[in-house]
């Protein structure tokens, strides 16, 4: 019998295809391979026992990431060390386990968001990087589902949400943004968004698949303080 | 410039596009001699369920030189992206448009499908009819239950594989490789080598001729040295069967998504209106050592937790105690459950139920088929009542408050005495629920499924016309009326898709055109509730001047030339005629474990055959 659990955390990128992969199908990915990897974790004591999984604030599908974070707990004297390297040899390629170690913090503690957008399209223009800095300056409303209003959407002002965004031209038909945007619970906005709000202001089609391209990945996440979250 | 990405930020689901998956296959296209497409023409969530289709994307990677990819029908979203900027559909390891594969396999798995592999064709922009291929297109091959009676596809595929695949398409693509090497490979050189190859059915190589009624008068071979029928394929020595035991794990969620163990194929019991208990046969059994051993790889492989033991009849296989037991003595501290669907009523044990419910439970389902003896007795099903409320009694006393009943209606001789039944042996469930002393608290709920009764080929009831929709409708209501308990939820299929698969099932190659014009009209989906129209079908009928009559509700003599006369399943058509008038009769057959019944199955071999007179 094992004596008790401890909690350890793993973090993790899902880039490339692995950004289609949804948060309840990544939750369901990941007890296969911790299974396959032969990691013992901890199951919840019901009718139905699944291993007990914890995912911190989960991307929305279609973005990448390269800061992602699971709280599992495995037998209290289990060695962890060799974990990323025996899940990394079950996980598809494009889900990559960066480290693992005991956490100091709490999911909780999670404030902002730090997102890299690439746009490539023929709208974009060269004054495009210095329009984007401009335009989060002021309100920026776009339409966002909700089950508030009858008709599924609702205005909604992503500028007060957007902490910080700087943007380079870096080829032709080519933006680089970088973003900074809340990641709290009651506050958190979709990186989406922010596409959403350049599609509408500058009037960007993007949907186009023989010509256009768009990119999002997070890069880090941050405590209140500014802090970098492990 | 063509960016996958984007198209899947516009579909639902992007998850079913992506490939990438892990257990996925990759190769050296350099090293490539023969590539294939394996097509399920279903969503992906459905394809990746197939057992059949991990066995043979597996067994055809095994060549070093031949490279399986997989293929799913895209659903309506990409269906209409594709379309709007005119990309081909692709492969999922490569990302390679269908038509530049050198073989594009397509499992009929059901014949609602269809309208599905036109649409897929279409998509791929690779010409719908075989004689208008050239060079440079696919050979287009179909398989599976369906193709046993192939011919409303006949005039879009090269090619069908009669039977079991696992030896058939190695040797289909080593045929393919040898032509190409040696110079001599042209389309028709090649349909014309593979005809000669055992189970490999050429429809332009057979003509057709029909009576003044419509009936077939002949089928005949265009060449001498090809077979008149095409006997169909099996794997003779189970446990040499390829395996499938690093199975492509998908992202989403998949219908079944799980270990499959195929314990057996064919099935015993013989029932009247079962196609498959006929084109399966002889029965094989695998060897319960190695099943266990086969498991246990798949599940390191995989970190699965289910089981699922697959078979037409798992409580028929004699060694399922043993394998049981050796599985049990490794899953449950893995936390792995067992299920066993296709369990026989008369079988199943308080032992059974123990051994299914260790870790968790699933709802159990038993199927008597038909609400009376004397019904039962005539599909042959061999199942009384009293088997039937022991077995649920089994389930009550373990503690299950619901039990779920499958049933047909429309079987051959029913009268509205046989629908009353339904709802009386569902009312004496109810009761048995009572009668259970260790029964759990709360009410019991019967479920009752009932579907309608199609005539397929290779069944005894091959001949019989189907009830019209009238009938099928009138005998819902009659049902629906019968069933005046809340503890009994009745579910009911849709009779119109029944008349439409009852017509493609029993169809003949004047159907082509019809699935021609359905697939220019834009059909597809029609195994979906959502897609499925019947008028647009009945409009399909009348502009190609097609009777559906007289496919689904036309009596067939004993006599006739069947359009799937030109396959050999095994199964003598005299066994089946026999088969039918014992139906009439009211007598049932015994089951293989009992003596054997001459069904004909055993001239194919099969090293673990059942038969005792042939086994000897």
């Amino acid at each position: 019998m094992v004596s008790g659990y401890k909690k350890i955390r793993l973090k993790f990128q899902k880039t490339g295809n692995g950004k289609f992969i949804s948060h309840l199908d990544l939750d369901r990915t990941m007890k296969s391979v911790l299974t396959r990897a032969k990691v013992k974790v901890e199951h919840t004591h019901g009718y139905n026992p699944r291993p007990y999984l914890v995912f911190s604030l989960p991307t929305a599908v279609g973005t990448e990431s390269l800061c992602e974070f699971l709280d599992i707990k495995v037998p209290e004297g289990d060695e962890i060390a060799d974990i990323p390297d025996r899940l990394n040899k079950n996980l598809p390629p494009d889900i990559r386990v960066l480290s693992v170690y005991e956490p100091q913090s709490d999911f909780r503690q999670i404030s902002y968001s730090e997102y890299e957008i690439m746009i490539i399209s023929p709208d974009i223009t060269a004054d495009f990087a210095k329009r984007t800095e401009e335009l989060f300056k002021s309100p920026v409303i776009i339409e966002k589902r909700t089950k508030k209003t009858e008709s599924g959407f609702m205005d909604f002002d992503v500028s007060p949400y957007v902490k910080s965004i700087s943007a380079k031209n870096t080829a032709e038909h080519t933006v680089m943004i970088n973003t900074v945007v809340s990641a709290e619970n009651a506050t958190y906005i979709n990186p989406e968004y922010i596409v959403k709000a350049l599609c509408k202001y500058f009037e960007l089609d993007l949907n186009d698949p023989n010509s256009c391209l768009y990119t999002v990945m997070r890069v880090g996440v941050y405590k209140a303080d500014g802090e970098k979250f492990e | 410039m063509f960016y996958k990405d984007t198209l899947l930020k516009q579909v639902l689901k992007p998850g079913r596009y992506t490939g990438g998956e892990y257990g996925q296959v990759i190769k050296d296209l350099k090293n490539i001699k023969c590539r294939w497409a394996f097509a399920f023409p279903d969503t992906y969530e459905i394809g990746m369920s197939n057992l059949g289709v991990r066995i043979l994307y597996g067994v055809l990677n095994e060549a070093d030189d031949v490279y399986c990819e997989r293929a799913y029908a895209p659903w309506v979203d990409m269906e209409e992206q594709l379309i709007k900027y005119g990309l081909p559909l692709t492969s999922h390891e490569t990302g390679t448009p269908l038509s530049e594969f050198d073989i594009l396999g397509f499992t009929l798995q059901y014949e609602l499908c269809y309208t599905n592999v036109l649409n897929m064709l279409k998509l791929s922009h690779i010409p719908l009819l075989s004689a208008e291929r050239g060079e440079n297109d696919p050979i287009v091959i179909g398989g599976g239950p369906c193709s046993y009676n192939p011919e409303p596809l006949a005039d879009f595929f090269d090619v069908f594989s009669i039977g079991e695949g696992e030896e058939a398409l190695p040797e289909f693509s080593r045929l393919y490789i040898k032509m190409k090497a040696d110079g001599s490979y042209t389309r028709k050189a090649f349909l014309h080598e593979a005809a000669k190859l055992p189970g490999f059915y050429v429809p332009s190589l057979y003509d057709v001729s029909y009576n003044e009624d419509g009936t077939v008068r002949e089928y005949r071979p265009v060449y001498d040295d090809i077979p008149k029928t095409v006997t169909k394929r099996i794997i003779e020595d189970f446990n040499k069967a390829y395996f499938p035991d690093m199975p492509v794990m998908p992202y989403i969620e998949c219908v079944q998504d799980r270990i499959t163990l195929e314990i057996m194929r064919g099935c015993i019991r013989g029932c009247r209106f079962c196609q498959a208990g006929m084109i399966y046969r002889p029965i094989r059994e695998k060897d319960p050592a190695l099943l266990n051993e086969q498991a246990k790889k798949t599940f390191e492989n995989t970190g699965y937790d289910e089981i699922s033991l697959c078979s037409l009849s798992t409580s028929d296989y004699t060694g399922l105690r043993e394998l049981t037991d050796g599985l049990l003595s490794w899953t449950d501290e893995n936390m792995i459950s067992l299920t066993l669907p296709s369990l026989r009523a008369d079988s199943f044990t308080d032992e059974l139920m123990k051994k299914i419910s260790s870790v968790r439970t699933s709802t159990l389902t038993f199927a008597p088929e038909a609400g009376t003896q004397r019904l039962r007795d005539v599909i042959n099903k061999n199942l009384t009542q009293e088997e039937v409320l022991r077995a649920c009694k089994v389930a009550f006393a373990s503690g299950k408050t619901a039990v779920k009943l499958y049933f047909m209606i429309g079987h051959p001789t029913e009268t509205d005495e046989d629908i009353k039944g339904i709802a009386d042996l569902a009312k004496t469930v109810i009761n048995a629920f009572y009668e259970t002393e260790d029964r759990p608290k709360g009410k019991p709920q019967v479920t009752i499924s009932v579907a309608c009764f199609i005539p397929k080929p290779f069944t005894a009831f091959q001949w019989e016309p189907q009830n019209t929709l009238d009938e099928y409708k009138r005998k819902q209501r009659l049902l629906g009326d019968c069933c005046n308990d809340r503890r009994i939820k009745y579910n009911y299929h849709d009779a119109d898709g029944s008349l439409i698969e009852a017509v493609l099932a029993r169809g003949d190659r004047k159907l082509c055109k019809v699935m021609q014009l359905a697939c220019d009209r834009g059909m597809r989906f029609d195994a979906w509730s959502e897609y499925f129209e019947f008028d647009k079908w009945m409009r399909l009928f009348a502009d190609c001047g097609i009777d559906p009559a007289f496919y689904a509700n036309r009596e067939r003599s004993c006599d006739e030339v069947l359009p799937w006369d030109v396959i050999d399943c095994g199964i003598s058509k005299k066994f089946l005629a026999n088969e039918r008038k014992k139906a009439y009769d009211g007598k049932t057959t015994q089951c293989c474990a009992e003596g054997c019944a001459g069904c004909g199955a055993n001239r194919l071999g099969g090293e673990n055959r059942w038969c005792p007179v042939i086994k000897k």
